[in-house]
């Protein structure tokens, strides 16, 4: 099973360093991205493209719904599920 | 699906309660997440849907249309922007059940004219903006205010009830709203170029100045310009649409740099932490790309064709000023 811990880092300083809209509010695990603003639909098409890379997996785009990307910790549960 | 500050809104808040209809408020979360707004509108039997065309075509990109294919969708009205072919050919491929309507209105009168798509629209042609609707006037004048003929392209001017009393905490101008018929709403000049077809519907060809559209928002480029500008270590900017219409990219000069095009550009992540706490979400920079130097029109200003059309295909000619001439004369 891949150790996602790493991921969940990396992936918390790209959206921190280069996808936030607001750098004053920092993003945590449990930030709900998509209600702060912190993050737009590029951004969500961003971090796609980035897990798909990382992990080499292919994410359907009916599975980017609200329910696996509304914060970083929704996102590192649904490629758990993927990956293991 | 529009945001409360976005003058879209009003139609959905305003006329569905009219006509008797609910309506569904979608979060900001979904319209970033075309999977879930669809999978939403899908389960509420959502009967009308009003946004702009780039989340229509977010929608058919990502949307998940073949298990959301929301099949109680009447009436699919789409408004500020150009809505291109091909995503209005694609979308009633996926949608033959709805009615599509393209709808046009500057917030300062919000919509003021409409176009139902007819059903033997042919493919690849761009929508007319259309037909006034109830209780709105047009014109289409030239240069000095004087009406133009059928097929001629004028700027086009809408007096309204809705038209507004003037920009908040700024005296009216005559440039933003001319009261010359006593009794009736004023004219708003538009600063869109139109034209008039024989049987009064408006085609639109374009903004008369630099204000453009990027994701349904209308902003300044030189407001942008002016904010990356005064960046520590910029000299000078200018700001492009992308050429996918998406975003907004910029091409800048690093104020370092000097003749000898010393590598001296500004980190960029700060230069774009600088911009996102000055400017709204969609006017932030997706890019901004260092030229040695950006190329000037024979009176001085930057030449921003060059830069576009450097910018959308050939990045490896190097940009450069005009070359030097006689002194520019004249005060434009």
């Amino acid at each position: 099973m891949t150790d996602l811990a790493p991921v969940e880092a990396d992936l918390l300083a790209l959206i921190n360093d280069e996808l936030s809209l607001d750098p004053a509010l920092p993003v945590e695990a449990d930030t709900d991205l998509l209600l702060t603003g912190q993050v737009d639909s590029l951004g969500v098409v961003q971090i796609v493209a980035w897990l798909e890379d990382r992990l080499g997996i292919e994410i359907d785009p009916a599975d980017v719904v609200l329910e696996h990307f509304q914060s970083v910790d929704a996102m590192i549960g649904y490629v758990r599920r993927r990956t293991s | 699906m529009s945001p409360f500050h976005f003058d879209m809104s009003t139609l959905e808040l305003y006329a569905a309660p009219l006509a008797g209809a609910a309506v569904v408020v979608m979060s900001e979360a979904h319209t970033r997440l075309p999977a879930s707004l669809t999978e939403r509108s899908h389960a509420e039997g959502v009967s009308l849907w009003y946004t702009v065309p780039s989340l229509l075509a977010q929608v058919l990109d990502r949307g998940n249309l073949d298990e959301n294919p929301l099949s109680s969708l009447r009436s699919l009205w789409f408004a500020g922007e150009v809505m291109p072919p091909g995503v209005l050919d694609a979308l009633r491929a996926r949608l033959p059940h709805a009615e599509f309507v393209n709808v046009y209105g500057p917030a300062e009168v919000n919509e003021c004219t409409r176009w139902t798509v007819p059903t033997d629209h042919p493919s690849e042609q761009p929508c007319p903006v259309g037909s006034p609707w109830e209780g709105v006037d047009l014109r289409v004048v030239d240069d000095d205010d004087r009406d133009v003929a059928p097929g001629e392209r004028g700027e086009l001017w809408v007096s309204a009830p809705t038209v507004m009393t003037g920009y908040w905490g700024r005296t009216p101008t005559d440039s933003d709203l001319i009261e010359r018929d006593g009794g009736r709403p004023p004219w708003y000049r538009t600063g869109d170029v139109v034209a008039a077809r024989p049987d009064g519907v408006i085609d639109f060809h374009g903004r008369r100045d630099h204000q453009v559209k990027v994701r349904g928002v209308r902003l300044e480029l030189e407001a942008i310009e002016a904010v990356v500008t005064d960046a520590p270590g910029v000299q000078n900017a200018v700001a492009v649409v992308s050429p996918d219409g998406d975003r907004i990219d910029v091409v800048a000069v690093a104020a370092a740099s000097g003749v000898d095009g010393g590598d001296a550009a500004p980190d960029l992540a700060a230069l774009r932490r600088w911009c996102a706490t000055r400017l709204p979400p969609v006017a932030v920079p997706a890019s901004i790309t260092f030229a040695p130097d950006l190329p000037t029109t024979p009176t001085g200003k930057i030449d921003r064709a060059a830069v576009r059309k450097w910018h959308a295909n050939d990045r490896s000619t190097v940009l450069s000023p005009a070359p030097s001439g006689p002194p520019p004369s004249g005060s434009s």
